[in-house]
Order: structure tokens, then sequence, then C-alpha cells
């Protein structure tokens, strides 16, 4: 028995012919919802929703959040004038401002935002399908001109998806747009947003470690309520942004799904809003605390070599264990299923390696039956054709 | 004996029962705490989902006229008195308010709307139930001011069955459950009586219905008593109360007959046909009705169902909605897409219509899961007889084909005759068979074998 051989090759070809169009079945429009939850899921949220201890991790205080609830641009202002009062080293503003709502509205709040010395204001990569290019859409110019933009878009923000990585800079109409975390960051500690440039990729993904509860949070009403009382202020971001009516009452509106929701899987609510997820992005920034991946080209060179391997594996029990094989090749799947979730996870908890092994469960999930199918029917029908045609064609004796 | 050879083949038996022992076995491995979710999205799965959400035209369902929805969304009490008034001078049949009333507001508010409820003949309030999950009972309810219950009766809207796991999918509502209170509990106070006044349902101060009349539920006994008699907040409310859920309160107002047939069917549990959303009932919003705002002939007869309820809202909280089947995300992460009063609705219009699913019992469903499974292994059985390098092939179309089949049934027996043929055991049997019964006969069976022939 070689290590090398056809049979092997085959088998691992087909099995990734498979990987390759197995998911072309769920074009069916009536499967198609069952692709979007097989293509959000991953395995390594796991880490982050079940085994990583939350209660352990230690707030983060450079950062406090500021609810702006429901309330209208005037009061906004309000807000702003009074937290600006305790000195915040930076104010950035999670809400689009693209409409005028008239000088009433409008004007208060832009005198807030002349008096703020860092203010980052958010905007929106979108993209024109007709002049296919990407767009950067702002706030309006009364209020842009006390400020500097960032993009708040997240990466598979769309459909449910759930939020795993940042893009740290985009390109619209050719010029670089920082994204609103990496902006604030840069304003905050320029050394940290060096370090992230320095890394040299394209996206990021987030360590996401803390919700509301690991941050400074002031609720709407809050600020008003207690309006001498935010010295603790003083010198750090201050992030606006949307988090319910009240920090009680949970909205749809801007709020996440992310890998620390505790359903990684199936029906749940969102678990994180959008200005807490770009909390996060900044004390991974500030912290240098990031999650190191390998490259999908090295990831899929090694699914090759593990379903190789794998597939070698079941020829050697078919072979050397013939009459135990169907239950030895169950706990040979077993055992390897362990053994990756055992190696990612411990690679993402200890090391904040990203493994993304996914490929290889379903190819250990397939690997048995096209073993057998391979073995049981393929190869004998096709070596009774080739020989009835060898037979066919043989010549004649003389 | 010679029944058994002839019809009964060993092995494929093993392999079956083998087959449904691993059903029984597989939800414990799930059972740890990381694979918790995991777990939950398969018992949240239902096969029939992707016949509402996919399959059927929402379009060809008839809108149901007797119902009318209305927003009353953050109304003042003195603003929805206003709101009743005018509603009550249309001669609505039965008016529901899911909403808790609170006496928090000036006194001229709240004695008008005392005023107000009292002057509608038929009214339906809602009250919650809270379960105690160490005690896995509801030990208490939350209700309106008692100053505003005395005029109605009130039934329960938690839409889950038992507690309130707000990620699961709503499919079915509880026709009744028992409230149990712990010692201490205080006898409910007078004037409390269950019968509404006017509605001659049954005679005052006696219970829900006569004994005997098959209105009680399955199970009870006693003459079901006047649901829980005190706000939560006062802390008592009667022993080993029956409750009732609020929908089907509104039909006990509306049509009692329509409550005995449901009670005479004997389930605990009804699945919910679903209609639709809120456009397959009539709605309003409250402030149009304060406007008048609307035909003269919209609420005289109707039931009317008054709640929080913004549809157009495109970033709703999610303490109103719930899972549906109608939802298009059948699997996986989505918002929840139905509002409380939708749901109450839906429940509503299928009782008053007497659109009842019938549901095929879970020992039938396995029994016949079994006997699926069991014929499937004999014919792998047969292949693997007769054409063994035709096996794996022909296998596996086997399992298609009979996939393909269970969708379609399932489809024709759940929209056509009203069905639920509860095919998840028989999905995920014949999942199984094949890798079992190979495992069976080609690896457990000779090893058993080679190890008795040791001994002996």
């Amino acid at each position: 028995m070689r290590f090398f051989s056809i049979d092997n090759i085959i088998t691992t070809g087909l099995i990734l012919l498979i990987l390759k169009f197995f998911f072309v079945i769920f074009q069916v429009d009536f499967l198609n919802q069952l692709n979007n939850q097989i293509q959000d899921f991953q395995i390594n949220d796991i880490v982050f929703s079940r085994l990583k201890d939350r209660d352990a991790v230690e707030p983060d205080t450079n950062i406090v959040i500021v609810n702006i609830g429901e309330l209208k641009r005037d009061k906004i202002a309000e807000q702003i004038n009074i937290i600006n009062r305790f000195e915040p080293k930076v104010v950035a503003v999670d809400v689009a401002f693209s409409k005028v709502k008239g000088d009433e509205m409008d004007r208060p709040l832009a005198d807030a935002f002349s008096k703020v010395k860092k203010l980052v204001l958010v905007s929106r990569l979108s993209y024109d399908k007709e002049k296919d290019k990407i767009e950067l859409v702002k706030s309006i110019p009364l209020f842009t001109q006390y400020a500097q933009c960032g993009f708040a878009n997240f990466i598979d923000e769309e459909d449910f998806r759930t939020v795993r990585k940042f893009s740290p800079r985009e390109y619209a109409n050719k010029d670089p747009v920082m994204a609103f975390s990496v902006k604030v960051a840069e304003l905050y500690y320029p050394y940290a947003v060096k370090m992230l440039f320095d890394r040299n990729n394209e996206s990021e993904i987030i360590y996401f470690e803390r919700n509301l509860n690991k941050y400074k949070v002031i609720d709407c009403e809050e600020v008003f309520n207690k309006r001498d009382s935010f010295s603790y202020v003083k010198g750090k971001i201050v992030l606006f942004g949307y988090l319910g009516p009240d920090v009680k009452t949970l909205s749809t509106e801007d709020n996440f799904y992310t890998p620390m929701n505790s359903n990684y899987i199936g029906k749940s609510y969102p678990d994180m809003y959008g200005v807490a997820v770009h909390a996060n992005i900044i004390s991974m920034l500030l912290n240098g605390r990031y999650i190191y991946a390998m490259s999908d080209n090295y990831v899929l060179i090694l699914t090759i070599v593990l379903t190789y391997l794998t597939m070698a594996g079941f020829t050697y029990l078919r072979i050397k264990h013939a009459e135990a094989y169907e239950s030895l090749s169950l706990v040979f799947i077993f055992a390897e299923f362990a053994l990756f979730f055992f190696v990612m996870f411990s690679l993402l908890y200890y090391f904040n390696y990203y493994l993304n092994l996914k490929n290889m469960f379903f190819v250990l999930a397939v690997s048995e039956m096209v073993s057998e199918s391979y073995f049981g029917s393929f190869k004998p029908l096709t070596k009774s054709v080739i020989d009835k045609i060898g037979y066919k064609f043989k010549p004649a004796k003389m | 004996m010679k029944f058994k050879r002839k019809y009964i083949d060993t092995d494929s038996l093993m392999s079956t029962i083998l087959v449904f022992v691993t059903l029984v076995l597989l939800p414990l491995f799930l059972s740890f705490n990381f694979f918790m979710p995991l777990k939950n999205a398969f018992y949240d799965f239902a096969m029939t989902d992707i016949n509402y959400a996919k399959l059927r035209s929402p379009e060809k369902e008839l809108a149901d006229t007797n119902i009318v929805l209305i927003d009353i969304g953050r109304m003042s009490n003195s603003k929805l008195a206003d709101l009743l008034n005018i509603l009550n001078q249309n001669k609505p049949r039965v008016i529901g308010i899911d909403k808790e009333l609170r006496d928090d507001e000036d006194s001229a508010s709240n004695k008008s709307l005392a005023l107000a409820l009292s002057n509608v003949n038929r009214l339906v309030l809602s009250n919650r139930l809270f379960y105690d999950k160490k005690t896995k009972n509801f030990d208490s309810i939350s209700r309106s001011s008692e100053m505003f219950t005395k005029y109605g009766i009130s039934g329960f809207t938690n839409q889950i069955t038992i507690d309130d796991r707000s990620h699961e999918t709503v499919r079915t509502f509880k026709i009744y459950t028992k409230v149990n209170v712990g010692a201490g509990s205080q006898p409910a106070p007078k004037g409390t009586g269950f019968a509404p006044k006017g509605t001659g349902f049954a005679p005052k101060g006696t219970g829900f219905a006569p004994k005997g009349t098959g209105f009680a539920p399955k199970g009870t006994d006693t003459i079901p008593k006047e649901s829980g008699t005190i706000s939560k907040e006062s802390g008592s409310v009667q022993r080993d109360s029956i409750v009732h859920p609020f929908p089907v309160e509104v039909v006990h107002l509306y049509d009692p007959e329509k409550v005995q047939y449901l009670y005479s069917r004997n389930n605990e549990e009804e699945i919910i046909n679903f209609r639709g959303y809120f456009n397959k009932y009539f709605f309003i919003a409250g402030e149009q009705v304060l406007n008048y705002e609307f035909n003269s002939n919209l609420f005289s007869g109707k039931i009317l169902l008054l709640s929080y309820f913004d549809p157009f809202n495109m970033s709703p909280l999610f303490a109103y909605k719930y899972y549906s089947p109608l939802d298009s995300n059948y699997t996986g992460k989505s918002f929840p897409d139905m509002y409380g009063i939708e749901i109450h609705a839906n429940v509503i219009s299928m009782i008053i219509n007497e659109n009842y699913f019938n549901i095929i019992p879970s020992w039938l469903a396995i029994v016949l899961a079994f006997i699926l499974c069991y014929l499937m292994i004999i014919s792998y059985k047969y292949i693997d007889d007769k054409y063994p390098t035709w096996y794996e092939l022909l296998s596996l179309v086997i399992f298609v084909i009979i996939s393909l089949l269970l969708l379609g049934a399932n489809y024709y027996s759940y929209h056509l005759l009203m069905l639920d043929l509860n095919l998840n055991y028989a999905l995920f049997a014949i999942i199984l068979a094949s890798p079992i019964y190979e495992a069976y006969t080609k690896s457990i069976k000779p090893l058993l074998q080679r190890m008795f022939k040791n001994k002996s």
C-alpha cells in the first residue's frame, strides 16, 4: 500500500469538486436561506461566544459611550456641549446627518461641533452600480467643516450576517478614506494606527472583547440629569451613538450580530450596537491586540493536504482493517472533527490565531461517502467498462 | 417463525433500531454548553416553515374582515378613553386591549379611562404570566390596574408555550395553562367573576362554564376559575388557577360556540394557521380614529384589537415582535417579523373560521418514521446483495428521491389537507439510515460474530 496512490488523488479531487459545486444546489430559491446561514456560520465564533470568560475582561476606561436615543439635532447639540465642557480628547459621532433640517435644528449642532477640538463624523461608502464605483456619502458641509470623517461600514453587515471584520482603509473616487474607528484612534494615539497600517492587511478580524457593560455608558437622559458630573471624560474618547430609546430598550436600529452573540447559530437577536462595534475596534487598535489569520491561499493548500491525508487514512483502514472498516472510519471521522475543533479553538483562544478550517468540516462530512462510492461503485464499474472496451478492440489473432 | 423469516429481515431491523438509538443519543451529545445554540437551532427548525416562507403564495390568502387592528401607540389614558368612546359608539362586538393599563396618570385621566372601559360591552384586557424555571410553574401574573380590570376579563398574552423563549419561532399557542402560586396566596377578591357582564355565557359567579359541557379543557376536573386576580405587584394570585390566552378570551366573547369547538378538539396546544401579517386584516391608526377618518361601518359588529403596533416602522423595538413561520428567513439569523397583536389576530381568525391544523401524534410519527427507515434499509440491503457495485450510487439516488417525496408530502398535506405530518423524525432517520446500515452490516455484525465465535 502506497501513501501516494492514484486512488487517493482521485478521491481527493472528487471531494474538492463537490466542495466547489455542491453549493450550487442552494441557488434554488427556497434553499437560499439555508445557504445564507451556512455561509454566515463560522466555527471559531464559538470561542468568542461560549469559551472566553467575558467577566474576566477589564473595562476599557479610555472610551466613554453616550446614547443619543431618539433625540433631535438641537438636543444632541446640547448633549455635546455638556460633555465637551469636560474636555474629552476626541469626540466622535456615529450618526449620519445627511439632510438639512432647517436652522432651528442645524445651527445649534453646528455651533456645538465648532467648539469640539477633535471631532470625527461618520461617512458611508456606497457602491454605485451604474457607475461601477464606490462613492462616499458624508454629512452636510455645515457639519463636516468642523470634523474629520471616517466611513462606518463594516464587512458583511447586510442580510443579518455576522460582523467579524473591518476594512481600515478604502478608496472612494481613488481617494483613500479611513474607517471611522481608525480615524478616532489616529486622533487619540497616532502610533496605534501606524502599527495597524504596518500590518498591511486589506481587512482585519475584529478582536471582540467587550459589550456595553465593559465601557462607561451614559444614557440619553442621564446627560441632562447629571450634567455636572462627567469630569471622568477628560482626556478620553467619547463616542456618541444610538443605543436604543434608552439603554435598556433593545432596538433593531444600528444593531448587529457579532461573534460574541451567545447564539452563534440559529435565530437570535443582534447583540451589539454599531457604536459598540466601533468601540471594540478602537480598543483593539489602542491595545495592539490583533488577531492573526492564515491567508486564503494557505488555507486552501492546507485544506487540500488535509483532504488527501483523510482519504489516504480511509484507504489505509480499508486495506489493513477491512472487516472493521465501517466502524473505524466513523471513529476516524469523529477523531478528526475533535482534533480540528481542538486545534482551531486553541489557536484562537491562546494565540489569537484565526485558522478557518470550515471547509474541512464539509470534507469530513462527505469523505466517507465519496470513498465508499469510489471504491464500491466508480472504480469497479469503470474497470468493467474498460475491460469490455478492451475486449471489443482486442485485435483478432492472425 | 415462518412469517418472521419471510417478512422480517434481522439485519435491516437491527440497523433500523440502531438508527433510532442514535437519534435518541445525538441530542445528549449536543447538550454540552458550547453546542447548545446548535441544539436549539435544530429544535427550532420545522420543515413546515419552508411552506409558509417560500412555497405558499400569500397573495392568495383572503383577508379576514371580522378583525380590525388599531395602533394605539403610547397613548395617554385620557386619549385612550376618547378613542374607546368613539369606537364604542360604532357598536363593535368585542374590544381587546393588548396593553397593560396603568393608573399612574392624573386622576381625571384615570377616571375617564375607567368610565370608557365600563361602557364597553365585551372587553378583554391582557395580562402576562411569569414563569419560574426552578418550580417549573407560572407563579405570578402581571396585569392592568384593578380600577380598569374590573370592567372586563383578562387573557394572557405570552406567545410562547412554556416560558418566554423569545428566540424561538411562534408556531403554536397553548389554549389554557395553569398558574400555580406558592403558599400564602389569597383567595380571589370579590367582583372579579370570570363571566363578563352581559355576555350571557355563564351565570354570574359560576366560573367559566358549567361542568360537563365539554368546554373545560382536558385534564382539568374542576371548572376553570377566574384568571389571575390581582396584579403581580400585590403578590397574590389564586392558587392553581386555569388561565386562558388573550385571543381565546376574545373569541369567547365573540362567539362562545367557537371556543367550545376549540376545547372539544381536546388539544392542549394548537398549531396556528397563519393567514398573514396586518394586511390580511383591517388596520387603522388610533390617531385616525380620533380624527374620525374612518368608514362608519368599519367597526360595527367586529373584533377590535388595540395595541402598540407600528407596521411601517423600519426600526421597531424587539419587545413587541416575534418570529413567525411567515418570515422569509425561515432559518438562521433575522429580526423578528410579526407583532404580538398580529399573532393574536391570526389565532382569533383561525378559531372563528375553524381552520385548524391537525397534527399526527408523535408516537404515530415515530412508528411511520421507523417503517420508512426499515423499508429504506431493506432496499439498501437488496441492492447491496444483488448489485454490490451499484450500491453506493443507488443508495444515494434512493435517499434523494425519498427526501424529495417527504418534502412534497409535507407541502401537500400541510396546505391542502391541513395536516402536519410531523416529518422531522422521518427526515433525520433517513439521513442516518445508509451510514448506520453500512456500519452495522460491514463492521459491527462481523465483529460481534467473531467475538462470539472466539468465546464459543
